[in-house]
């Protein structure tokens, strides 16, 4: 018997915005990195390890008709603006009204994205969806691990899984477990119910890492267990929650679906979450003081390769500014032979050494320009240009090898013992490419200064003779008690203690 | 006097929203169209459109020339349709404001704009734009904007603008040459060497100037051969923009207009705005096309063939250029009824009749119900027919005429039907006619065809009137109506003509 093909309305909106930033992420941030609408957010996913790619495989194989939306992802920055939120979700929103027939809608978000005025937008989105599509649509997303999981989220949803690793290398194993888990509620083969368990933690589970022994592996393993264990378990996910984001229910939280109203899926939610309330402190990953870190440097080498100073708290990558001064500040007074400072956030310094030329000498006022408060203010430093690039590179290393980046415009400036690589694109250290493209042969270096959290580790760590994470006041601070929340529940651990 | 300031740098931010919207359509324009046409931002729009005869490759060309240290932010466009929705502008906006907020040292602005958006709840964007950008980088900084000819220029845009100048060509073929201008002007301003002052003169008609169309030797050359000659004549004039308008906007200043843009204050920049629209309404009445009802259409195509190649029926009033929904089914039924051999129709819009015939597979006859679905209120209902499938196609071409050749295009995925020997091409994409390859993906010889429909306005002509015997320009009850008075005008100015004659 030939039946009429399921219509399932897709869409990805994945944006982790730091609340407590000012760089407010545009549509133009949206367009630089990912912004695509209609059969072209499909025909570029196909064949790549996303959420994406993993819903377009599972779509062919149930049969399924993909009506496609949009795909919008910016890198991790401060709060969406409403203009781009409500400009994004309108396609979604009238192809919602369009398609009264849909059965489903699957959705690829990240979680913990904040708008401006709009703390909860993953569940604003969710919910109005659901008013505009009725009780019998299925409801379906994919998380990132670090999603901060709202009550507005779960009420709405009827079904959403997570990646199950940091840095994240499942994001297709995810869209494809949704996806059948959404079959499988078409087909009436199961009746799915979220079970959402939190604590009062922002933080935890070690942020999520998977790299080695860690609370979130031993809680992935336990997770995996019950699956395979307890009937009405479908789905367990293990979220670290991000707690830059300031949303009522920000921090970790586990996430069970259950078939039908099994009382055992809330049990296991409670469990696994009072495991991750016992840990929480745990951590595979310590920061150290400026002062401890120039230390550091100061011992002997016992092995080849540079020492890396992880400027973490200045990560772009989990949202920090790239331009944070405090370690560059200790580093010219500490005069440390072969010492590389950067990629540093500068589009202004950039353009004056290119303007001055290779071999030019002239005041530079570096870094620290979009908001002092946090990491130190604007450096006033005379120096050499060494070297200027329009800073495009191909990845050579592990992370998503053979892609096309760039700095953008961008120098290397010396200034006494140190270089200081400038860049016009607010950028995470991720790769020796960055260097190569301004001559600078990272190996060779002494001490390496970077601005990274995660996933530089990748491709550096493998050359470097130790990593010192530093704490140098950066907006993506550790002591989250200096962060101005507004929204969160109190108390909370560690803003109460 | 010179810039005394540390930084002699001159940092000029460059962007563009750019749109013709149909007030009275029903399709609202969302970022999905813009994303789908052209979306480009910061250093994107250098890549791209670097050594491009178009606005931005004009304004980054003089940048380099000017040694201008010039801030790329935001630049798209799309096809004509309906009013954009505000949350589209908003965000389409906030990168420009949010970049002029944050520059320091921002000398000037420069902006490629049409001049004839419409926007949900927003009758007037590019005053509503040009205003909040002048109140976040304030007055002296210069902003200035490149018009599109078919611009209805407001006062509100003539009071935050310090500069504007328009396309004197259509089909536009002097984008870059418009821009070059504009930033020649905004050197100059820079410099001190001219204080721009601007003048707007309109007359109560919201049509006229012959829709801008410079081919023939019609009202809009004239004018602007005399604003050329007032160029050259007074002294201080620096610039006119002669705007033959945009009809299908709702706005309250709408219709042709004259901007002068002078260097200083002179009576005498006014009377020449005021002297060249005193020619336009002389003239209003003029036009070099002339519009034939649906049976005068079928009438001519009925005579025995004067002359070798197609007889082309363009439907101008569902001319998607213009706006129009490219599904109105009025000329297709009269063409049905008919029976000319060798007609071919299309390609009309119906991505509903293009899946349906996909599904059925070549060789297929069933009962079609072809076309208008978006608004039968202009040019008609579906028409239901009998209809083999004869060919079906992915709808991917790669342009081989004058307009833009060799770039890709697609009709998206598309079928060509046989309704008792008429050939109607059903398309997934509202697309204008403009090429050949329209065609020929579907296995039709467009110049050995007798008769050919096609929904096109102007650029058609390009690639078609070389093998044509012939053009009629047919009203068809389409939105791009040549009788304005069906339109539902609510905020133009009164009377106005044509609409109270």
């Amino acid at each position: 018997m030939k039946t009429t093909p399921r219509k399932v309305i897709v869409a990805r909106l994945s944006h982790e915005s730091h609340s407590f930033s000012k760089l407010v992420t545009t549509l133009a941030d949206f367009a630089r990195e990912e912004l695509r609408f209609g059969p072209a957010m499909l025909s570029s996913a196909a064949g790549t390890r996303t959420e994406l790619g993993g819903i377009t495989d599972a779509a062919r194989q149930y049969s399924w008709q993909l009506v496609p939306t949009v795909s919008a992802c910016a890198p991790t920055g401060g709060p969406v603006s409403r203009a781009a939120y409500d400009a994004l979700t309108e396609p979604l929103l009238a192809a919602a009204a369009a398609h009264p027939d849909a059965e489903a809608v699957v959705l690829s978000l990240h979680g913990a994205m904040f708008v401006e005025g709009l703390p909860d937008p993953e569940g604003d989105l969710l919910q109005r969806l659901r008013e505009r599509l009725g009780a019998s649509v299925v409801l379906a997303a994919s998380l990132d691990l670090h999603a901060n999981v709202t009550d507005q989220m779960v009420r709405n949803a009827d079904l959403m899984t997570s990646y199950r690793t940091t840095p994240h290398v499942d994001q297709y194993e995810t869209g494809l477990r949704l996806c059948q888990l959404v079959e499988r509620t078409l087909r009436g083969e199961i009746l799915p119910r979220l079970h959402v368990a939190r604590r009062a933690m922002l933080s935890g589970m070690d942020l999520g890492r998977t790299l080695r022994e860690s609370p979130m592996t031993r809680l992935q393993a336990r997770a995996r267990n019950c699956e395979h264990e307890v009937d009405a378990v479908q789905d367990i996910s293990l979220l670290a929650g991000y707690y830059m984001g300031d949303v009522y229910e920000a921090g970790p939280s586990v996430l069970v679906i259950g078939n039908g109203g099994d009382e055992s899926c809330a049990r296991i939610a409670g469990e696994l979450i009072d495991d991750a309330y016992s840990w929480r402190a745990e951590k595979t990953v310590r920061l150290q003081s400026i002062d401890a870190a120039i230390a550091r440097c100061r011992e002997p080498a016992t092995r080849p390769g540079p020492l890396i100073l992880a400027d973490y708290t200045d990560g772009p990558g989990g949202g920090g500014y790239g331009d944070a001064t405090g370690l560059l500040l200790a580093l010219l007074a500490a005069h440390l032979p072969g010492t590389m400072v950067g990629p540093m956030y500068d589009p202004q310094t950039a353009r004056e050494a290119i303007a001055a030329g290779v071999g030019g000498e002239r005041e530079f006022r570096v870094g620290g320009k979009t908001d002092p408060a946090f990491g130190g203010g604007p450096l006033q430093l005379r120096a050499r240009v060494l070297a200027v690039s329009d800073g495009r590179y191909v990845r050579t290393g592990p992370f998503k090898t053979g892609t096309p980046a760039s700095l953008g415009p961008s120098a290397l400036l010396e200034c006494g013992a140190v270089r200081i690589l400038v860049a016009s694109t607010r950028m995470q250290a991720e790769e020796r490419g960055q260097y190569r493209v301004l001559g600078i042969d990272v190996e060779q270096a002494n001490v390496l200064a970077l601005k990274g959290i995660n996933h530089f580790r990748a491709d550096l760590e493998p050359i470097a003779r130790g990593i010192v994470f530093v704490e140098s006041g950066g907006i993506h601070a550790t002591d989250l008690r200096t962060l101005p929340y507004r929204n969160v529940r109190r108390p909370i651990w560690p803003l109460d203690d | 006097m010179k810039n005394t300031g540390t930084d002699l740098t001159v940092k000029v931010i460059a962007a563009r929203i750019c749109h013709e919207s149909h007030a009275f359509s029903v399709l609202p324009t969302t970022l999905t169209d813009f994303a789908n046409q052209e979306l480009l931002v910061g250093e994107q729009i250098l890549a791209q459109r670097r050594s491009t005869r178009s606005e931005m490759g004009g304004i980054i060309d003089a940048a380099d020339r000017l040694g201008w240290d010039l801030i790329p932010v935001i630049s798209c466009n799309t096809a004509p349709s309906g009013p954009v929705t505000r949350a589209t502008y908003e965000a389409l906006l906030e990168p420009i404001l949010r970049e002029a907020a944050s520059t320091d040292g921002l000398r000037a602005v420069v902006i490629s704009l049409h001049g004839s958006m419409f926007v949900e709840g927003l009758p007037d964007p590019e005053g509503d734009l040009l205003r909040r950008i002048k109140d976040v980088v304030g007055r002296h900084v210069v902003l200035a904007a490149t018009l599109d000819l078919h611009a209805n220029v407001t006062d509100e845009m003539v009071r935050h603008a310090d500069l504007m100048t328009s396309y004197r060509t259509t089909p536009h073929v002097d984008q870059f040459e418009t821009a070059m201008r504009l930033c020649g002007l905004v050197d100059r301003t820079l410099r001190r060497e001219i204080r721009p002052t601007m003048h707007v003169a309109r007359r109560a008609m919201i049509a006229g100037m012959d829709l801008g169309r410079t081919l023939a030797d019609g009202p809009m050359v004239q004018i602007l051969r005399e604003a050329r000659a007032l160029e050259h004549r007074v002294p201080g004039l620096l610039d006119i923009g002669v705007n033959a308008g945009y009809p299908y906007g709702d706005v309250y200043d709408m219709g042709p207009s004259v901007v002068v843009v002078g260097d200083g204050d002179d009576p005498a920049y006014a009377q020449a705005a005021e002297h060249l629209m005193n020619m336009a309404e002389a003239m209003r009445d003029v036009t070099t096309v002339k519009l034939v009802p649906v049976e005068t259409a079928i009438q001519l195509a009925s005579e025995p063939a004067a002359g070798a190649g197609p007889l082309l029926l363009a439907e101008y009033t569902d001319g998607p250029g213009g706006g129009g929904y490219g599904d109105a089914t009025r000329l297709l039924e009269a063409l049905l009824t008919a029976r000319i051999p060798g007609t071919v129709v299309g390609a009309l819009y119906d991505p509903v009749s293009a899946r349906q015939a996909i599904a059925l597979g070549v060789g297929a006859c069933t009962v079609f119900e072809i076309g208008g679905r978006t608004d039968a209120r202009f040019g008609g209902d579906p028409v239901r027919v009998e209809a083999t499938v004869v060919a079906l196609s992915d709808g991917a071409y790669v342009r081989r005429g004058p307009f833009e050749t060799g770039t890709r295009a697609s009709l998206g995925p598309c079928a060509r039907l046989d309704v008792d020997g008429v050939q109607v091409i059903v398309a997934s994409y509202r697309i204008q006619a403009e090429d050949r390859e329209q065609y020929r993906i579907l296995g039709i010889d467009p110049e050995g065809s007798n008769v050919i429909a096609l929904k096109g306005i102007n650029h058609f002509r390009a690639d078609f009137e070389p093998i044509a015997r012939g053009i009629v320009f047919v009203e068809a009850g389409g939105i791009v109506a040549s009788d304005l008075r069906v339109l539902p005008y609510k905020r133009v100015r009164r009377p106005v003509w044509p609409l109270d004659a």
